[in-house]
């Protein structure tokens, strides 16, 4: 869609040259003068009640400025959709290593000492550890005031109670029906495992409270406005008193789209008037971070005989751990059940399950892998018993533009059956099997895309460049780069002629927080219609100096140029300077929006914690693998992905983002796994639980097929999650053609494939 | 007990009195404030801390300070020769090799070494060279390939010098 100057081109990073010379401040590389050390005392048990803290040994130690516990700090829960979590345990601990008290000292040897000197007398409490044994009527509880908590969703009869922090439903068609009319049901039951963000750089936060007593967070987020929004509610302190300056990030996934150094960090400063530092240690990151959901879900299909699906049941349930930052997990994997197809009878049930382990969050692909994994595996089941092609069975259900989701919501710019085609051409398809013990799998998924609010300014400079800021955070996929080659675009000028200034809350207007494919998307939208806004104030301006119409008017290469006579133009550093000095004063270009303003029928969705979302993402994967049949051990040689990500912004950042995915993909499907025995985390480190490196990537082809999203800026959409739900079905499926060996659960480990060769599934 | 000693990082020489328990990591990051080299894991197992010590990677957050005495340790900070990016370091920019940039360092350090002893590295060379440097954003295809194409940016930048020019970024490619 139209001839682009910017759109679509080779941009390298605007922040490329800091990250190469090392020279980009990450919040780890912040040390301020007078600075103090903080350490977290976490809980060994994963359920008590706290009987007695006593810090007077620690407060004691030489070196230590400030001890905290739950005691010290306003008693006030926060939470993305329930409020159930307070800077320190209150009462009781509901997981290993949850904060219980903290320390600030003058160095970190000194804060490590003081903690072991703080003594914590517990009364072990029963524990669960399993989300369907936590659904039991005689489980132990862990939120006992679960009901009364604050919540930001409507609640279903089921949600709220026991361990249920949140529940939702799909009702659409009469599944029973559809069940009877079918030829077959298939009924599987499929477990997937928690799996680590694993971005390289740790949580951390520096708190400092700056001359006028104002607390100036820097640390390492996706959602600074967020972060200041509770940093506020928990301390008392008003937003505008509060300035988060999140530093480059590290990476986040979606593990930084969460408040674990800020608050602490913030009390511990705000008590010692000190700037202070809390940095995860690597164990902490395993321990008292988040994770991938993991759970069990459950799928029962009905199918005729030449494969048309007709009816789905799924039933979800997420494992939260004790505390669920975003428990909505498990309705993006509600929303991807059904995968991109065409199910006229459809129910839902999708759970978030409270246990005693370490908090499941937001992380690549969100609640997505999960229900892809089931679904995918099914539809190859599927295929198999019935004799079919899967590409032929994908094909045939697959979503073309027009059709509505299972939850009502119309769908626009769908190209799945486009990337199913093109994947097919691209491997050379005649069937899954390639020789002995070699075969390819495929699979296919659908990820929610952008939303939200957010907002953004475009300010016109004299000299005729601009300076954006938005809140919307780079979380080093490249935003930045993406919006300056947007505002760019619009403005008619080069990449470098744009600053973006992002994220720091004095700055920059509000964002919700980068996720759910909402940067590119949503993020860039608002920065392209601020852009547009001052246009169209430069446009006017210049229209009156130059007795042309406006509509008549556009710019380009740095111009306001007469389009039926480009020889007539005016330069803008002259309309700007002019502007600011002569009349109607300086150029700012403004957006506010909300991409997610539609609400469900309440007949097909209860529960929901979101309206709809603003768009939907597609692709195709097809993995080849070989199995040894003796060891188990599956070898990837090649993954080959075709993306519908409409538009294409920045073909680099494009190109990341897809093998990024896969490699995280690559991780979840054979190897990661956070292993929790009684609670207690048992690999917690890239030594014990890894993520792919180097040598373990197999061969990579991709391609995009050809989109335009009405709702993204210049038709974009985005790629960052869907790049990661379809890795692990299309390997297993691969794995199952190869050797016959069907596993079901996450991690597809030698020994499960071991186990399927002797004893069927496992 | 402190202990004097001597280091040699980026051809400086700095002469500090340490713990002889200190790490060059810490060293490095703390008492020289050149924080270019990432510390993540402290275990040996991400690579984000490596340097090089006499021209060979090492991981910082493993090699205690006083044992570089008497050496070279370069650190990505001393890569850059005034305002010309090393080649490496440019053709990570090129390749769109670098997201959030946390490995980076360490990446350009390993890579850099190889090139050293290997200048012109096949991929499966250039892999085997990060196989000990984690990185979760890019996947990694993007930084074989800047590696593999670090000669050919060299080659450029000679080129451009004897043309009395100098090889900068370029801002916007095409
Ligand atoms: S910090 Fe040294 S290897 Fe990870
Ligand atoms: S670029 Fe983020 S870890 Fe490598």
């Amino acid at each position: 869609m139209g001839a682009y100057t910017v759109i679509g081109k080779k941009t390298p990073k605007s922040d490329a040259v800091a990250k190469v010379t090392g020279e980009a401040r990450y919040a780890t590389d912040v040390y301020l003068r007078g600075m103090l050390w903080a350490r977290v005392l976490r809980s060994p048990l994963p359920h008590a009640r706290i009987v007695r803290i006593d810090t007077s040994k620690a407060r004691a130690l030489k070196g230590v400025h400030a001890v905290l516990t739950a005691a010290d700090v306003p008693d006030a829960r926060y939470g993305a959709l329930v409020l159930d979590m307070g800077m320190f345990a209150r009462g009781k601990v509901r997981y290993i290593g949850e904060a219980v008290a903290a320390v600030a000292a003058v160095d970190e040897p000194t804060a490590a000492r003081a903690v072991d000197l703080i003594e914590v007398e517990y009364d072990p409490l029963p524990a669960v550890f399993d989300p369907l044994e936590a659904l039991a009527p005689n489980a132990p509880i862990l939120h006992e005031a679960l009901a009364g908590y604050t919540t930001l969703f409507d609640r279903t009869a089921r949600a709220m109670q026991g361990n249920v922090n949140y529940q939702a439903e799909i009702a659409c068609g009469d599944v029973e029906a559809g069940f009877a009319a079918s030829d077959f049901v298939f009924e599987d039951t499929y477990q997937v495992q928690k799996q680590h963000p694993s971005y390289m750089e740790p949580n951390s936060t520096v708190a400092d409270v700056d001359a006028e007593g104002r607390l100036v967070i820097y640390n390492t987020t996706q959602r600074p406005h967020i972060n200041q929004a509770i940093l506020s509610s928990l301390l008392g302190v008003p937003i505008a008193k509060i300035r988060v300056v999140p530093c480059h990030v590290g990476g986040g996934f979606g593990g930084k789209n969460r408040t674990l150094t800020e608050p602490t960090a913030a009390a511990l400063a705000l008590k010692t008037r000190r700037p202070v530092r809390l940095t995860f240690s690597h164990e902490e990151e395993f321990t008292s971070a988040t994770t991938r959901h993991g759970g069990v879900i459950k799928l029962k299909t009905g199918v005729k005989k030449d494969g048309t699906l007709v009816a789905s049941q799924a039933t979800l349930y997420y494992d939260c751990g004790a505390y669920a930052p975003t428990p909505n997990a498990v309705w993006l994997g509600a929303i991807s059940s059904t995968g991109p197809y065409r199910i006229p009878n459809v129910r839902v049930e999708a759970f978030s399950i409270y246990t005693n382990k370490m908090m499941s969050g937001a992380f690549r692909g969100y609640g997505a892998p999960q229900s892809t994994f089931a679904r995918e595996s099914q539809m190859d089941r599927i295929a198999r018993e019935l004799g079919l092609d899967p590409f032929e069975l994908r094909l045939k259900n697959c979503l073309v533009e027009g059709d509505s989701l299972h939850t009502g919501q119309p769908l626009h710019s769908v190209q799945v059956r486009e990337t199913l085609l093109k994947a097919r051409a691209m491997v050379g398809w005649k069937g899954p099997r390639l020789g002995p013990n070699r075969a390819l799998g495929v699979a296919c998924g659908i990820f929610a895309c952008g939303g939200f609010a957010t907002s953004s300014i475009v300010k016109m400079n004299m000299d005729g460049t601009a300076t954006v800021a938005t809140g919307a955070m780079d979380m080093g996929q490249g935003l930045r780069t993406v919006m300056r080659q947007i505002a760019a675009e619009v403005l008619g000028l080069a990449p470098d002629d744009v600053t973006v200034v992002i994220g720091d809350t004095d700055l920059t207007p509000f964002d919700v927080g980068i996720f759910g494919d909402r940067g590119t998307h949503t993020g860039g939208q608002a920065v392209k219609l601020a852009a547009e806004d001052a246009r169209d104030q430069i446009l006017a301006a210049a229209a009156a100096g130059m007795g042309v119409p406006a509509g008549r008017l556009e710019l380009r290469e740095r111009k306001v140029v007469d389009r039926t006579a480009p020889e007539r133009f005016l330069h803008l550093r002259d309309v700007l300077g002019g502007g600011q000095y002569k009349k109607g004063g300086p150029i700012i270009g403004k957006a506010s929006i909300n991409l997610t303003e539609t609400a469900f029928d309440p007949g097909i969705v209860r529960g929901a914690a979101t309206k709809m979302f603003s768009t939907y993402t597609f692709a195709t994967h097809v993995a080849e693998v070989e199995v040894d049949p003796r060891t188990g051990v599956t070898k990837v040689d090649k993954i080959t992905a075709v993306h519908d990500c409409g538009t294409v912004i920045n073909p680099d950042g494009l190109r990341g983002q897809i093998i990024g995915g896969m490699a995280t993909g690559l991780g979840y499907a054979l190897y990661e796994d956070v292993i929790i025995e009684q609670g207690q985390v048992q690999n917690p480190s890239f030594l014990e639980c890894r993520p792919p490196t180097a040598v373990d990537m197999p061969a990579i082809e991709f391609a995009t097929v050809e989109g335009y999203d009405a709702k993204g800026p210049f038709g974009a959409k985005g790629v960052g999650n869907v790049s990661v739900i379809n890795i692990a079905p299309a390997i297993a499926n691969a794995v199952e053609h190869a050797v016959g060996a069907r596993v079901t659960s996450l991690p597809v480990t030698p020994l499960k494939v071991l186990q399927a060769l002797g004893a069927g599934e496992v | 007990m402190k202990q004097v000693v001597q280091l040699n990082v980026n051809d400086a020489e700095h002469e500090l009195a340490l713990d002889p328990s200190r790490t060059l990591l810490e060293v490095l990051r703390e008492s020289l404030g050149l924080t270019g080299t990432k510390e993540v894991c402290l275990l040996g197992s991400c690579g984000a801390c490596t340097v090089l010590v006499d021209d060979r990677p090492v991981l910082a957050c493993l090699t205690l300070a006083s044992a570089c005495q008497g050496k070279r340790v370069l650190t990505i900070e001393g890569l850059r020769q005034g305002e010309a990016l090393h080649p490496l370091q440019q053709a990570f920019i090129d390749k769109g090799a670098v997201q959030c940039g946390f490995c980076t360092p360490g990446m350009i350090m390993a890579g850099k070494a190889l090139l050293d002893r290997n200048p012109h590295p096949t991929p499966d060379e250039a892999r085997a060279a990060i196989a000990g440097n984690l990185c979760r954003c890019t996947g990694y295809e993007q930084i074989v390939e800047a590696i593999v194409a670090a000669p050919a940016v060299d080659e450029a930048a000679r080129v451009g010098a004897r043309e009395g020019g100098h090889y900068l970024m370029p801002d916007m490619a095409e």
